[in-house]
């Protein structure tokens, strides 16, 4: 009975013992991890604690997957929401990188997709041969034919598994204009002989744009691939990395001195115009040349986003201690 | 023959791993403006590092059961130590060259590297062997001389992959890195001359 008693004393001693020091602990841990506790983080994509809850409970409003695919360079998600649009989703916990709706095709959803088609301000002739650095999920190549058949639409794109993506589930179409090359960007222009009327830039990898497509090297190809009335246009997302953002637009500005530089709501996205010769304008809102009169996206309220321009003093102010990227000191990975 | 003092020789260890993996990441760096960062670029280099090892390793260890001896190692340590110093003159001018063959992304990456990197790795790996052997003066303590030596090796190399990724590349130059390591590997080659100098006064 003695036994028995003092056994049992010891057990309940060691378990409450046990059981405090686990409850300290959980209180320590819910305490200092208070941000994370939030159901959405700094990116809108799930929290820690959210995360946690979804293993176990799945979450009624999480998108439904099309396709879970590992390639050479991300973990490739396609999902749809429950409108039944495709989101392309490269890295788990990453936001959208191309939204498309099926239900109507040829809308532009995205920001930055919307931004891009600013580029019919400065066209002032039919392009005959465009490239895309990053296909993505192929929406701007899908507009630019769309709307230009007889352009020569090249792409380089690092991963192989992403043009076959593109067509299966955001309406990419292949035809015998279009070439796609796989391969790195900064490889490509470098072999590049070709000229083009425009080049869309828009490549990264899981945290960052490789430091090689951020250069003044790299810009300088690109200036010189270029036609004398050709436009480069890059998307640069934000990464919360203002002194990236600030030498990046400085190192395009210093191969591009006509560079307009334009802020998507919220400033999720700067969108880049660099024409080789002319300047931007802004000032007029309707497309310049006769058929490009002709195209209509209703989603696309030029006016609005040519306000979003940012002026020279504002462009001067951001970039004022930034340094230039160069092939031999380029830290875009820890830049802030 | 008298046993040098085995903190020289552990040091001489951790110093070359730390500038062998350093030398590493700024390959990458340095391939990348030319051939992309893909996979490819990355296992080739890796590759041809893992090469001139391995032939290092070998060489080291022929040189090593002839002659193991501080001169042999101060010999070893300054062809390397030249070559990444001197790098920033060398390099550009070679990426260019092989460039310009216009060759396949993937033979184009190797080939580079290997005419970049292979000798000063081979240098590299040969140092190791000739370290053991100094280090094991009793043929009993061969296991642990062999052991100790790649680990302190082995641990240079993880604080020369972690310092170089994680900080160098982002407080200076890639052209001040090789400066740098290069620099770690001449104060190795210091390191031979002086205890050499000393030990032959005795």
């Amino acid at each position: 009975m003695n036994l028995i008693a003092r056994t049992g004393i010891y057990l309940m001693k060691k378990y409450i013992r046990t059981a405090v020091f686990i409850a300290a602990l959980s209180l320590v841990a819910a305490c200092t991890a208070q941000e994370k506790t939030s159901a959405t983080n700094s990116r809108g994509k799930p929290g820690f604690w959210e995360s946690v809850n979804n293993f176990f409970l799945p979450h009624p409003e999480q998108r439904e997957v099309l396709l879970e695919k590992q390639t050479l360079y991300f973990l490739v998600t396609v999902e749809k929401g429950e409108n039944g649009w495709h989101h392309l989703v490269f890295n788990p916990n990453h936001g959208s990188q191309g939204i498309w709706n099926p239900e109507s095709p040829d809308e532009l959803i995205s920001n930055y997709c919307k931004y891009t088609t600013l580029f019919l301000q400065c066209a002032d002739q039919y392009p005959r041969r465009v490239l895309f650095v990053g296909l993505g999920a192929g929406i701007i190549p899908r507009f630019i034919r769309k709307h230009f058949p007889a352009t020569i639409i090249d792409v380089i794109e690092i991963d192989g598994e992403i043009p076959g993506i593109a067509e299966q589930y955001f309406g990419f179409r292949k035809d015998d204009k279009t070439n796609i090359t796989i391969g790195d960007g900064r490889d490509f222009i470098n072999r590049n002989k070709a000229q083009y009327d425009i080049i869309f830039i828009d490549a990264y990898n899981a945290e960052n744009i490789p430091f090689q497509l951020t250069t003044e090297e790299f810009y300088r190809k690109i200036r010189a691939a270029l036609t004398p009335g050709g436009l480069m246009t890059a998307n640069v997302a934000n990464l919360g990395k203002p002194g990236f953002m600030a030498g990046e637009i400085k190192t395009v500005q210093s191969i591009f001195p006509n560079l307009a530089v334009f802020v998507c709501p919220g400033r999720t996205n700067y969108i880049l115009f660099a024409p080789v010769n002319r300047k931007f304008d802004s000032v007029a809102i309707k497309p310049k040349c006769d058929e490009l009169e002709k195209i209509s996206n209703p989603e696309l309220d030029f006016r609005a986003m040519l306000n979003t321009r940012m002026k020279a003093e504002e462009i001067k102010e951001m970039t004022g201690g930034a340094m230039i990227l160069k092939d031999d000191f380029a830290p875009v990975e820890t830049m802030k | 023959m008298p046993a040098v003092n085995k903190h020289i020789l552990y040091a001489i260890a951790f110093l070359t791993g730390f500038a062998l993996m350093g030398y590493e990441i700024l390959g990458v760096r340095v391939l990348s403006p030319y051939y992309g960062g893909s996979i490819y670029v990355w296992g080739a280099i890796i590759t041809v590092f893992l090469a001139g090892l391995a032939i290092g390793y070998a060489q080291g260890g022929n040189i090593a059961d002839r002659i193991a001896n501080l001169n042999v190692l101060r010999r070893i340590i300054l062809f390397p130590a030249l070559l990444i110093t001197t790098f920033p003159v060398y390099g550009q001018r070679i990426c260019k060259l092989i460039y310009a063959l216009e060759l396949d992304s993937r033979a184009g990456a190797l080939l580079l590297s290997m005419i970049l990197f292979l000798i000063p790795c081979i240098f590299l790996g040969a140092v190791i062997p000739i370290l053991v052997k100094m280090l094991a003066v009793d043929s009993k303590k061969i296991g642990s001389a062999a052991g100790n030596i790649y680990a302190v090796s082995t641990a240079g190399s993880i604080a020369g992959t972690l310092f170089t990724s994680f900080f160098l590349i982002s407080w200076l130059s890639v052209t001040k890195c090789f400066l740098l390591l290069g620099l770690l590997l001449i104060a190795c080659w210091l390191v031979c001359v002086i205890f050499q100098s000393k030990r032959s006064k005795e």
